[in-house]
Parts: C-alpha cells; structure tokens; sequence
C-alpha cells in the first residue's frame, strides 16, 4: 500500500514537471517574459519617486520597494530559464515556426534594449558617478546586468544559427549525419555525456566569454571617443603647465633643473617623460644635486617654481637672503644669481647661476 | 598567394627597419654578429621566396576549384570585423601620443633619431638621471624606427603615428584570416578575425603607441605560418615563421615568448618519432631566434653597457624553490587570475577543453603545437611573475599589464575554441 502510494507520488511529479515543462516550451511565454524583463527598468524611476516622496506610497506592505529593485534581476533569471528549455527543444527539434519568429523578435528587442542601456551608461560617465540612479533610479549593476542578459541571448541566437547552419551544411556535404545527431555531439543533451561533450560545452562557455569580450568595444565607442580626445594635461597631470612655460620661456640649448623622482612628483620629476616635451635642453634631476659639483659644471641653468600643497612640498626651496637653494628635499647649494625669467598665474621660471 | 603577400609586407617591414639600425649603428655593423645576423635574416627571406615561387608554379597545375560561397556569418562578421576597423582609425586619425611610455620612450626616441642621435647614444641623454640611466634601451628599437619613418615621410607625417596601429590591425587580421580560411573555411576565419579585431584587450593596445600590437603581429602570424607548415609541410612558411617568431624579439625583448614557441615546435617534431634528422626545422627556429636575441643584447650590453635590472644568482633560486611548498605559487596564480580576469579564463578555458580532447589532439600536430604554444606561455608568465614576486615588491602591479602583453594568445585560443567545435576539422 505504501508502495503504491510512492508510486503515485512520483507520477503526480512527472505529472508537475510535464505540465510546468509544456508552460515553459510555449511560445508566448517567453516572449511575454522578455516583454517584461524589457519593461523592468521602468520600475526603477517608480521607485525612485516614491523613495523621494515616501508619503504618497502608503500601503503598509513592507519590503514593497526592495521587490521592485530585485524584480528585474528575478525575470532576468526566468528569462534565461526559459531559453534553457528552449535550447532543449530545438536540439530535438520540436521548434516550429511560430518559435522561430519569437526568437527573431526578442533578438531585435535584446539589440534595442542593449543600445538604451549602453545610453543610459554612457551618460553616467558623461556626467559624473551616481547620475543615472539620481535621475532614474537605476543602478549601474542593473544597468550591467541588463547588458549580460541581452548580450547572452543575442549570443545563444546566434550560436543556434551558427550551429544550425554548420550542422545543416555537414547533411547537405558527403558526411551520412543528421543534423540533430550533429547538435547532440556538440552539446550533450540526450544520449552519453562523454569527455568530448563535456570539452564541447567548455569550448562553447570560452567562446562565449570571448564574444562578449568583442560586444563592448561597439557600446563603448562613445567612451572611447571621448577619452582618445584626451590632452597631455590628462596624462600628465596638473604639472603639464610648467613643462609648456618651461618649453616656451627657456631656449633650446638651456639646461633645465626638475624636481626628483618620486610620490611628491611621479610626472615632472621623470625625466624621460619630461624629456619628450623638452627635448633638446640638458635635464638635470635635483636628485642630483648635493653639493656645489653639478653646478659648477653646468654654470647657468633654469628651473620652474612648484607650488606645493597638502600633498608635495614647495619646489624647490629658496632661500633668497643667503643665496641658497634645495633641490633635492636635503641638501643646501649655494647659487651665484637667481634671476626671474618670467611671471604669470602659472608659474614662475627662474634662471639660475652657479 | 594571400598568406605569401601578407607575410611578404610584415617581414618586410622587418628588414627595412633593420637594415636602417645597421646603417646608423656603426660598431653594431662592424662586429661580427651584427653582420651575421642581418646576413641570415635576408638568406631566410630570399629562400623563402625562391621557395614559394617553385611551389606556387607546381601548386598551381594541382590546383582544385574550392567552393567561394559567402554566407551571411561572413557578411555579418565580415561587416562588424570592418566596423571595428574603421572605429580604430578613427580614435586614432584624431588623437595623439599620450600614453605614457609611447610618449617617455617609443615616440622619444623616433624624435632623437630625428635630431641625429642613435640608439647607442641614447643613454648619454641621461648623464644627469640619477634613475633612468638605460631607460632608452630598455626595449628593442622596432617600433620607435617605424615612428621615426612615420613622421620622416612627407606623405604620411600629416596624420598622427597611431594610424600607423590601425595599419599593423589589418595585417594582423589578414595574416589571421588568410592562414584560419585555408586550414579551416571562411566561416571560422571570419568569425576569428571579428573575434580579434573586436577584442576588448586587442583594441586597447590598437589606440596606444606600444609595443604590444607590433608584438602580436610578429608571434601571431609566426605561429599560424607555423601551424600552416605542419600542416600541409610548405618551405616557404617555414622560413617566414622562423622570421617572424624570432624578429619578435626585435619588438619586445622582456618576455622571452620566441623561446617558448620554439620549445613547443621542436616538442611537437620530437612527438612524431622522427630520426635527429627530421627536427632540423625545430634546430632551424631555435638557432635563428637565438642569434636575434643575442644581436640585440650584445648591442645593449656591450656597446651600451646596459646592466639590465634584475639580478640573478643560484641564490636566488633557494627563495622560490622553498616557498613552493607554503602555498606561494597559489598567491601568485591568484593574482594573475584577478589581474588578467577575462582573458585568464578563456585561456584556461581552452587548456582543459584540449585536454579533454588529448587523444584526438595529439594525433594533430598542428593543433598540438597551438596547445602547446598556450600551454607553455601561460607557464612562462606564471614563472616570471613567481621567480619576480621574491626579487622586487611591485610584482603584483606589473600582472595589470597582462592583459595587454598576454593579448596575443587571444587570436591563438579562439581559433582552437572554434576548431574544437567544427565538426568538420575532425571529420577530416
């Protein structure tokens, strides 16, 4: 009697399974998903009002803005579910037509949704960090997760039909194969699962991951664009304005005293870096700088003033009344005449004589 | 034919640029390895045309109509490989140097070649750098020559040297394209070359003035010619393969890559039982590739008196042996995998689908030396970066490069990914 009842059990689950199976295979359903998982991110501004104007949403229902922020990451995931099932029935071949038209069309909303979300993104970089969910409620990760989804199922579309094609070809060509049989050795659903399958299916998550890796460079080319347009201040930083004093207010045959390498001035204090905007005039790293023997051997040299901060001293420091200078952050050098080469807001170029 | 021009155009580019360094370096053209070594780049590569000539002639009456349909993948790839083409061309027609070693070193330098001052006395620029005393012979002189032409040529100095990138992407995906189309279809070629031209790592080095994509260029047109010969035994690829995998050192010389992809390549002649004889083609790469490397460090060492910057003694070696066993090389695999991300996991990806496959692959030599290629370069970043950790603190910092230097195994593990999956390579 028990038995039995065990039995039926196992069947009304088969029953379950079936029934749920048979939901999930139908066409509308996933189109119908994917309607919303699109729409989803419509909630994000609903709950951002509603955070911002927490009287007007008084339900008494806790947690109701919390299930709005994660609703769309839970039909990303039955979105992907239902491909799943999708994938199965078209390896046995039980994808009709009306399956085939649902697949094209959610592939041209992925791409659209895709170039809204990369939008959405692109104006947060734009702008300044936090601006999409300021003005729309909607994370970056979200946003992010969006792109995953979308991306993913345009790549599983495209790998069907890839695979499709390749498989159908191989029937057409001299190989004795079916098509399905084909589909079952690069993906082990039904039959065997065998190392072969299984170094299939590796194959097939790498190249995905390196598909995805080529999608971005499309969506961020707006990024790209902006950051090629980029000057040598951003590189260089804030000290590219002394080197551009430096190099109109000193001859080309000049020498040039520049601070040392280090934390306090990693971009000026590098002397191949500078070089570059200097070239032809002799560097000189104050690093060097200890004592009178430099001097002596360059005699005449120029050097820009730096204003130090909360983070780097002044460079270099000078002691006017006794003729001294440091260049190097320790040691005092005596200088014969300090001269001012030229003055502005932006610096002050010195020329110095030993 | 399209292998042949493509890889004519690259070695030539080659030889021009050395053919300048010999003509400016005056002890480097009078000792004995400088003449040598240029001697036997330029015997190879008129051997190699001789060689082609004969078998294009003879290949030419055994020639079979192959079929030229063009489906949609190759229109659609095709089109996004172009799109990703000309979006190089135009970051880089509007911008300029700035990155920070193409503007401090590669861009330099073409600038002091400019003024007159040769390579060997480059380090002279520095007398008063308590720092940087050798940084201009840190590396080989390939790309700051071909900098030097750019802004030389009245022709082509009116765009920026970074178009001269975008140039160097299209011989790289038509050396990709011309090999992957004749051993696997041109379905999977174009698929690979969109999967290049694309690639979030490859494209980050196409808009910087660096070393990598001139780098990639050389390995990855060496290894498919490479892959090629083992494959259908053709001279000719022989010798351009054994030119550019060694020439590559003549871009970048701190990763020793040419060694690995020799090693995998005798290692693969050794597996096919054959008499000493049968491996001269594997003697061939290792002696060339060696006489290159030695060429440039002689001139750097001797001539310049370049020291290098790391230091080696057996001692050093006790460190890295004991702490095998306290769990450091797993620290190390760690870091590089959360530094290179991505591209790490496609590439250990690959390795365990080969695997899976071994008794197959390993009656296909030529997949079997593309394996070993990702194999052995993956165990060589992993040395350096283990054997680095104990010698200097930055080492975890320097695996961010990775992504860039590392980038040349993209092409190689996409076209085993794609040739696992075609079911028609193993129908063969």
């Amino acid at each position: 009697m028990k038995k039995l009842s065990i039995i039926g059990k196992l069947e009304n689950q088969g029953k379950m399974y079936h029934k749920l199976y048979t939901i999930l295979t139908k066409p509308y359903l996933l189109l119908f998903s994917w309607m919303v998982f699109f729409l989803s991110p419509l909630l994000g501004p609903i709950r951002l009002y509603f955070l911002q104007n927490p009287n007007q949403l008084n339900l008494g229902i806790p947690g109701v803005l919390s299930a709005m922020y994660y609703f769309p990451f839970l039909i990303s995931m039955v979105v992907l579910v239902v491909q799943l099932v999708w994938i199965r029935e078209f390896i046995l071949g039980r994808l009709d037509s009306k399956h085939k038209v649902v697949f094209i069309l959610i592939s041209i909303m992925s791409v659209i949704s895709i170039f809204i979300f990369q939008s959405l993104i692109n104006l947060q970089f734009v702008n300044y960090p936090n601006y999409i969910y300021s003005n729309y409620g909607i994370t970056l990760i979200q946003l992010q997760f969006y792109n995953f989804v979308s991306t993913l199922q345009i790549i599983l579309f495209f790998t069907f039909l890839f695979i499709y094609y390749s498989s159908s070809k191989i029937k057409n060509s001299s190989l004795n194969v079916s098509k399905f049989e084909m589909l079952g050795y690069i993906i082990p659903i039904g039959g065997k699962i065998t190392l072969q399958k299984i170094s299939n299916i590796v194959s097939l998550v790498a190249l995905a991951s390196l598909f995805t890796m080529s999608v971005s460079i499309f969506f961020d080319a707006n990024k790209l664009i902006k950051s090629s347009q980029e000057g040598y201040e951003g590189k260089v930083g804030k000290d590219y304005k002394y080197l551009d004093l430096l190099s109109r207010f000193t001859s080309r045959d000049s020498n040039i005293i520049h601070p040392p390498q280090g934390d306090f001035w990693p971009a000026i204090g590098n002397q191949p870096l500078i070089r570059y905007f200097l070239f032809p005039r002799v560097l000189v790293s104050g690093a060097l700088i200890l004592d009178d023997k430099i001097g002596l051997e360059i005699q005449d040299a120029y050097f820009i003033e730096i204003i130090g901060n909360n983070d780097r001293p002044n460079w270099p420091i000078i002691i006017s009344d006794k003729k001294e200078i440091i260049f190097d952050n320790e040691n005092i050098v005596k200088f014969e005449k300090l001269e001012i080469k030229y003055k502005s807001e932006d610096g002050v170029v010195y020329r110095i004589l030993f | 034919m399209m292998q042949f021009i493509v890889l004519l155009i690259i070695l030539s580019l080659m030889i021009v640029e050395k053919v300048f360094f010999y003509s400016i370096e005056d002890v480097y053209s009078k000792s004995f390895l400088g003449n040598f070594e240029l001697l036997v780049f330029i015997a190879l590569f008129v051997l190699g045309i001789v060689v082609f000539t004969k078998e294009h002639r003879y290949s030419k009456q055994n020639v079979k109509n192959k079929s030229n349909k063009i489906n949609f993948f190759v229109v659609f790839f095709g089109l996004l490989s172009i799109l990703a083409i000309l979006l190089s061309f135009v970051l880089n027609i509007n911008k300029k140097s700035i990155h920070w070693d193409a503007v401090a070193l590669y861009d330099a330098r073409a600038k002091f070649l400019e003024s007159d001052i040769k390579f060997s006395e480059m380090p002279s620029l520095s007398q008063y750098d308590n720092l940087n005393k050798y940084y201009y012979l840190l590396y080989p002189p390939y790309t700051s020559i071909a900098h030097y032409f750019w802004n030389t040529s009245d022709f082509l100095n009116n765009l920026p040297v970074g178009t001269y990138y975008s140039i160097i992407l299209v011989l790289l995906l038509l050396s990709i394209y011309s090999f992957s189309a004749t051993h696997s279809g041109k379905t999977i070629a174009t698929i690979l070359v969109f999967l290049t031209a694309s690639n979030s790592s490859i494209f980050n080095i196409v808009i910087k003035e660096y070393t990598n994509l001139p780098f990639n260029l050389y390995l990855v047109a060496g290894v498919f010619a490479l892959f090629s010969y083992l494959k259908a035994k053709s001279l000719w690829k022989l010798f351009f393969g054994v030119l550019l995998v060694s020439s590559s050192i003549w871009v970048r010389l701190l990763e020793p890559i040419w060694l690995v992809i020799s090693l995998s390549f005798v290692v693969v002649l050794i597996s096919r039982k054959q008499t000493i004889k049968k491996i001269w083609p594997g003697i061939l790469l290792l002696s060339v590739a060696l006489l290159e490397y030695a060429s440039w460090t002689y001139f750097t060492k001797i001539i310049a008196e370049n020291p290098g910057f790391l230091s080696f003694s057996y001692l050093t070696l006790v460190d890295p042996i004991v702490a095998m066993f306290t769990g450091a090389p797993f620290v190390v695999l760690f870091t590089i995998a959360k530094s290179w991300g991505i591209p790490f996991f496609i590439h250990m990806s690959t390795l365990v689908a080969l695997l899976m496959r071994f008794k197959e692959i390993v009656k296909d030599k030529a997949l079997l030396f593309l394996g070993l290629v990702l194999f052995s370069s993956l165990a060589l970043y992993f040395a350096q970066f283990y054997m680095l950790s104990f010698q200097a603190d930055w080492w975890s910092i320097v695996t961010q490069s990775l992504d860039r230097s590392g980038s040349f195994l993209i092409p190689i593990s996409g076209y085993i990914l794609l040739t696992l999956l075609n079911v028609k390579y193993f129908s063969k």
